[in-house]
């Protein structure tokens, strides 16, 4: 659903390789260790049922940047760009990093920079507290707000960090092409509108209109977080087991990054009209996790509330009714056979969001629901694997389903690794629903895909 | 170390192995498409209610809808209205819906209604009469007014819902002539509410367009679709081409557009009926009659134009003929062209009956009908006021004495009915007063047209007969038909005043021609009739009390004739109906579309019931009292003779025209007992009969000359000297012989006249008795001899 609400393109897709080359050069002359690849991926869509577009298989070229993980230089930057061969939309831009840091005085940093808020919201990729990459809907990544950064230590004890921007970046969706009033259905990972409208038992055409608000109206927005977490937490990160508990909590107040989406259905005698008017909103988060670790388990518990500003638009237009709601997500990992077992747990309190308006319907489902499920339960197994000292396997299976939305996605990715500059990779993506699942991950039942792609590490 | 080596490395490649074979094995996981909906439902809920629209609209017109169902429907053509003007755009231009646009959208979403493209147009049309925009689009504008107009209509539909059936003149209990009356004048005052807010008044919009508009919606029912047809004619006759232009002609047209309609349902719920019951019923008949002249003369038409024209006049003639409100039998040409010749010959003095080139109502016409009214109500009021006065010498309930009535009509001021005679000038006034005092002129003579039993008496003695308001009122509606009967026929056009005018053989004939259709098919003449015209003539100028056998038929006599007619048909009605009542009726039917009569039966019932059907014959009951079985049978079988059109049936059956010339033949014979039995010994003596002569004189000498003429030559001659009959006169011998027809029935030969009466001084003719109803019928056997009926 949220791929509806990225309407507003943040990069033009003919210039994203020149940003990326722009941001190599610019990260070169900071003397940045940047560590560059070039891949190639061939995704196959391999559902017997899937129409969404006429191609089925799918080839990118992509560049990826970053910097080393070990590197003391103050510049971050994570970021890929991605042209497909066979279909332009399927091309993107992801900068999940891209800041300057400095720790001198007190750790400051200024630009986009991911960071661990709530895990609850990482984990099941809710996209509270920072936008997502919605380009494949089903693999959402997580990219970093971008503002200032500042973070230092409080006298009683912990680590604080703050976080303010007057800048706003919302969620990345997939591209979309509106040709005569039309979303065409070239890319895979977008999901057109309803192309017709029932209207008192009258089955029309419709025909879309997109208000595309002014940028600088939507990202124009202040960002405040505040966050606590105890010194455990880093430590446990460095390995010492001394305080096996952990807490962190985080206060914010933040446009959503979901856009919002009104509209208006207007007849045209015989066609319908849907005027789109996104918009942004805002929420106030608070979240906590506490956690418990020993070297060989972990046990977690996450929570994340929402509460979002009343929506001001205009009463004639059908709008999503916001609601308050609670994300509760329990996590439980062990390490066992050399391998890490994760099992993990989603309850989202609150209705799904209906809209509200002229055409308001309690059974349908507003545009601008945020979530694709509401709950679930996940068991994740991570290993690696050397072969013969020459090869690295990196494997991780993901198992997640839900009973009371009748859906399970199985994910599957190795990363083949030669001790070299070559690596070659493989993903699998299953998911089945059953038919009358409510559930909006139901909607892409039919990408189940296959991907295959080497990478070269420059 | 090697071996535990292999054995991670064989733990995962199982683990491998096994995670694809799930992943294989899941076959189900590639199948199964989207459920994402291509398809967007929106359902108002509050739409829902324009399937019952169409519904609720014949309801209301049927009047069957409650007032919420009012608020519901409107309501829900307000929120459709509202959905279209914030939820729709044309595709030509937003703000607007051209009849392409609306078509699409009404085929979408009214399909059950069916809502043609034309319906559309005219839809249009009409809007753009109300608000004065496009025949061709809709503005949401406009749908905003159209709005706000609705919520006036639903405060006045709801203030009219009580009464839909009655404005649709559905059959209702309990209504009264008060509430009747209420309701029109809600329905005119809900109408101007309504149109006042509307430009209609000058939209030049014509009624046509609505007409059509209401038939191409097709939500009428089939009596509906009537009224809207008898509305179109209404409105023709009202408005005919004229156009609207100002508030003040669109608030008369819906002020008599309901008067109309009020009017109608006045007679449609018998608050009128065209009858003589009573008082108030006929005073209330004269003013319903008042007020269709009034709205027919302050139409719209009438207005500008001073003429309802005959094009919109014989429409609204011929509603009214298919309404059943004209007698049964009569074809609708003939009541189109007899209304015509009627208005002609009563208004229309020296104008040629063309009743095809006959323009329609003007003034002429408008001013004679109301001095007619007014002439007839001044006398109804006088008959109102004699028969409520406590200064009359009452003869029992409601009875009064003639001579207290005479001499309360000589002393009635008639020129003091200002009430009544408002309106006119003074010379119309001066006519009106002139005519009244003709009609005075009968009532106070010697021998006026008294009732009885609802027929007119006619009896030696009638002075004896008191008068109720009944009576008085019948007889009154006798001398108007006879005023109006000369005044269109006779030479009241020389003389003007009716007193003085008269009717000749040939005029009659022009009014026997005239009504001859009419006549035929309301069953008054008897199509096989050759003379008619002379047979009702010879009996007002021979057999009336007033008759003086002058050749002329004068106002006397005419309206003893048109009393004897009326009489003479009622007595007939009660025959007929009592004779079907006790199965006499044959099964066959005569020229008149009655049943034959068995005669037998007819016999049988004459025998029994004579004192019901001539209550008004005093003197015939009495001497029918006296007859044995067998004289009542020959008296009845002299008169059936005589009276018979077909005298093959005689013994077999007898028909309408036979009775009714049975009936008009003891009339007429009453009539002369009436006069002329002066000693009341239910006889006529020769000197009885002499005294009577006079007005059987011409028609004695022509009889004389055409059938005695020899004998006669013979009585001049030498021959007639010498025999002793010098001293009579020619003249002495045809009034003789006429004496002697009476009492034989033949004509006298010579041997029957007393020898040389001159010399022994007796009479020319010697008589023995007198001449009783038996014998006298001989004498109108003559009569139908001479007059060939």
């Amino acid at each position: 659903m949220n791929q509806h609400l990225s309407f507003i393109r943040l990069f033009n897709k003919k210039s994203d390789l020149l940003c990326l080359f722009v941001l190599f050069f610019f990260s070169v002359s900071l003397q940045a260790r940047i560590l560059s690849a070039l891949e190639v991926e061939s995704l196959s869509l391999i559902s017997s049922d899937y129409v969404r577009s006429s191609d089925k298989n799918f080839h990118l070229l992509g560049l990826s940047l970053q910097t080393e993980k070990e590197s003391t230089s103050s510049f971050g930057l994570d970021a890929e760009g991605w042209i497909s061969t066979n279909q332009s939309t399927l091309s993107y831009l992801n900068v999940r990093e891209l800041y300057y840091q400095d720790t001198s005085f007190i750790t400051w940093a200024v630009g986009r920079r991911l960071h661990f808020w709530s895990n609850v919201d990482r984990v099941w990729s809710l996209g509270h507290m920072q936008p997502l990459l919605r380009w494949n809907p089903l693999d959402a990544q997580e990219q970093g707000l971008a503002g200032v950064f500042l973070s230092g230590s409080t006298w009683w004890g912990g680590k604080w960090t703050f976080f303010i921007s007057p800048l706003f970046i919302p969620d990345q969706g997939p591209g979309y092409e509106l040709k005569d009033g039309q979303f065409q259905t070239t890319n895979p990972w977008y999901r057109t509108p309803p192309q017709n409208i029932q209207f008192q038992g009258q089955l029309l055409k419709v025909d879309y209109i997109l208000h595309q608000p002014e940028t600088k109206s939507i990202i124009q927005r202040p960002t405040y977080a505040l966050q606590w977490a105890s010194d455990s937490l880093q430590q446990l990160r460095q390995g010492h087991f001394e305080n096996n508990f952990w807490l962190q909590m985080t206060a914010a107040s933040k446009p959503v990054n979901q856009l919002s989406l009104a509209y208006r259905p207007t007849l045209v005698t015989n066609r319908v009209r849907i005027d789109l008017y996104p918009d942004v909103y805002s929420e106030k988060i608070l979240a906590a996790d506490l956690g418990y670790e020993k070297p060989s388990w972990r046990a977690l518990f996450s929570a994340l509330y929402s509460e979002p500003d009343g929506l001001s638009s205009d009463e004639s237009l059908d709008r999503p009714d916001v609601r308050p709601s609670l994300a509760l997500g329990p996590q439980l990992s062990c390490d066992l056979f050399k391998m890490t077992w994760t099992l993990s747990y989603l309850k989202i309190n609150g209705q799904r969001t209906i809209d509200i308006g002229p055409d308001q319907s309690n059974d349908r489902v507003s545009f601008s629901e945020r979530f694709l499920f509401h709950e679930a339960a996940q068991l994740q197994v991570d290993w690696q694997q050397n072969w013969l000292q020459k090869m690295l396997t990196t494997s991780t299976l993901a198992y997640q389903a839900s009973g009371a939305e009748q859906f399970q996605k199985i994910q599957f990715k190795t990363n083949l690794n030669w001790r070299g500059p070559w690596n070659i990779w493989a993903q699998l993506i299953l998911i089945d629903s059953a038919e009358n699942s409510s559930s909006g991950i139901s909607t892409y039942r039919d990408l189940d895909q296959f991907w295959l792609g080497v990478k070269y590490e420059m | 170390m090697k071996c535990n080596l292999l054995k991670k490395r064989w733990s995962s490649l199982v683990l491998i192995g096994v995670s694809f074979f799930i992943l294989s094995s899941c076959d189900n996981f590639l199948k199964g498409r989207s459920t994402q909906e291509n398809t967007l439902k929106v359902e108002k809920a509050s739409l829902n209610c324009l399937k019952t629209v169409s519904n609720h609209v014949q309801r209301y017109l049927q009047a069957q809808a409650s007032s919420e169902e009012i608020e519901q429907t409107l309501s829900c053509v307000d929120q459709a209205l509202f959905e279209l003007q914030t939820r729709a755009e044309g595709q030509s231009e937003a703000d607007a819906f051209s009849v392409d646009d609306l078509d699409q959208i009404f085929s979408q979403f009214l399909k059950e209604e069916q809502i043609s493209r034309l319906s559309i147009q005219s839809v249009l049309k009409f809007k753009a009469a109300l608000w004065n925009g496009s025949e061709v689009s809709m503005s949401k504008a406009e749908i905003n007014r159209l709005r706000l107009f609705l919520k006036t209509l639903q405060v006045e539909a709801i203030r009219l819902n009580s009464w839909m059936g009655l404005f649709q003149f559905q059959k209702q209990d309990g209504l009264s002539e008060k509430s009747v009356s209420e309701a029109f004048t809600q329905l005119q005052l809900s109408l101007k509410n309504i149109l006042h807010m509307t430009d209609l008044a000058s939209s030049g919009y014509q009624w046509s367009s609505f007409k059509t508009l209401l038939e191409q919606l097709d939500f009428l029912n089939s009596s509906q679709k009537e009224l809207l047809q008898q509305a179109t004619v209404v409105l023709n006759l009202l408005m005919d081409q004229q156009i609207i232009s100002t508030k003040n002609d669109l608030d008369l047209v819906i002020q008599q557009v309901t008067e109309v309609m009020r009017l109608h349902a006045f007679q449609v719920y018998h608050y009128v009926d065209f009858d003589i019951q009573n008082s108030t019923q006929l005073n209330k008949l004269v003013i319903y009659i008042q007020d269709w002249l009034n709205l027919l003369e302050n139409s719209l038409q009438y207005q500008r134009t001073q003429l309802i024209s005959a094009k919109t006049l014989d429409p609204f003639v011929h509603e009214i003929f298919k309404k059943g409100l004209l007698p049964a039998d009569l074809q609708e040409t003939t009541a189109i062209t007899f209304y015509k010749k009627v208005l002609i010959r009563l208004f229309q003095p020296g104008l040629q009956i063309d009743t095809t080139d006959w323009k329609g109502l003007g003034p002429e016409h408008f001013v004679g009908l109301k001095k007619e009214i007014a002439i007839f109500r001044i006398y109804l009021r006088w008959i109102d006021q004699a028969t409520l006065s406590n200064d009359l010498v009452m003869q029992g309930v409601g009875r009064y004495s003639l001579k207290s009535l005479q001499t309360s009509m000589q002393s009635y001021a008639s020129d003091r009915q200002i009430d009544l005679l408002d309106g006119f000038s003074a010379s119309e006034q001066a006519q009106i007063l002139v005519a009244f005092n003709e009609l005075r002129s009968e009532f106070v003579q010697q021998r006026p047209v008294l009732y009885r039993f609802q027929k007119m008496v006619i009896a030696r003695n009638q002075e004896i007969w008191d008068q109720n308001w009944d009576d008085l009122t019948r007889g009154l509606l006798g001398k108007i038909l006879a005023r109006e009967w000369l005044r269109g026929w006779g030479d009241f056009n020389k003389t003007g005043q009716v007193a003085t005018s008269s009717l000749s053989l040939s005029q009659m004939q022009v009014w026997l021609s005239d009504f001859k259709d009419f006549g035929e098919q309301v069953k008054l003449f008897d199509p096989r009739s050759k003379n008619l015209a002379t047979v009702l003539f010879s009996q007002g100028d021979l057999l009336t009390y007033a008759a003086d056998g002058d050749n002329r038929l004068e106002f006397f006599e005419a309206i003893q004739l048109v009393n004897m007619m009326l009489s003479g048909s009622k007595a007939l009605d009660e025959m007929q109906s009592h004779l079907k009542q006790i199965g006499c009726n044959q099964s066959e039917r005569d020229v008149f579309g009655n049943f034959f009569n068995n005669e037998k039966c007819l016999i049988q019932d004459l025998k029994q019931n004579y004192k019901a059907y001539f209550s008004n014959l005093s003197y015939l009951n009495v001497y029918l009292s006296k007859l044995t079985d067998a004289d009542f049978e020959k008296f009845y079988q002299s008169l059936m003779e005589l009276s018979r059109v077909e005298a093959t049936q005689a013994g077999i059956r007898v028909d309408t025209s036979d009775l009714r010339a049975f009936v008009t033949l003891l009339y007429d014979i009453e009539s002369l007992y009436a006069t002329f039995d002066v000693d009341g010994n239910m006889g006529f003596s020769p000197a009885e009969i002499r005294a009577g002569y006079p007005r059987f004189k011409d028609f004695a000498k022509d009889y004389a000359y055409k059938y005695e003429k020899p004998q006669i030559d013979l009585f001049n001659s030498w021959i007639g000297t010498v025999a002793g009959y010098s001293c009579y006169a020619e003249s002495d011998l045809i009034r003789e012989s006429f004496i002697f027809l009476a009492y034989t029935g033949r004509i006298p030969e010579v041997s029957d006249l007393n020898a040389a009466p001159c010399l022994f001084g007796h009479s020319l003719i010697s008589f023995s008795g007198e001449v009783d109803r038996k014998i006298i019928i001989n004498t109108f056997k003559i009569l139908k001899d001479v007059l060939g009926s």
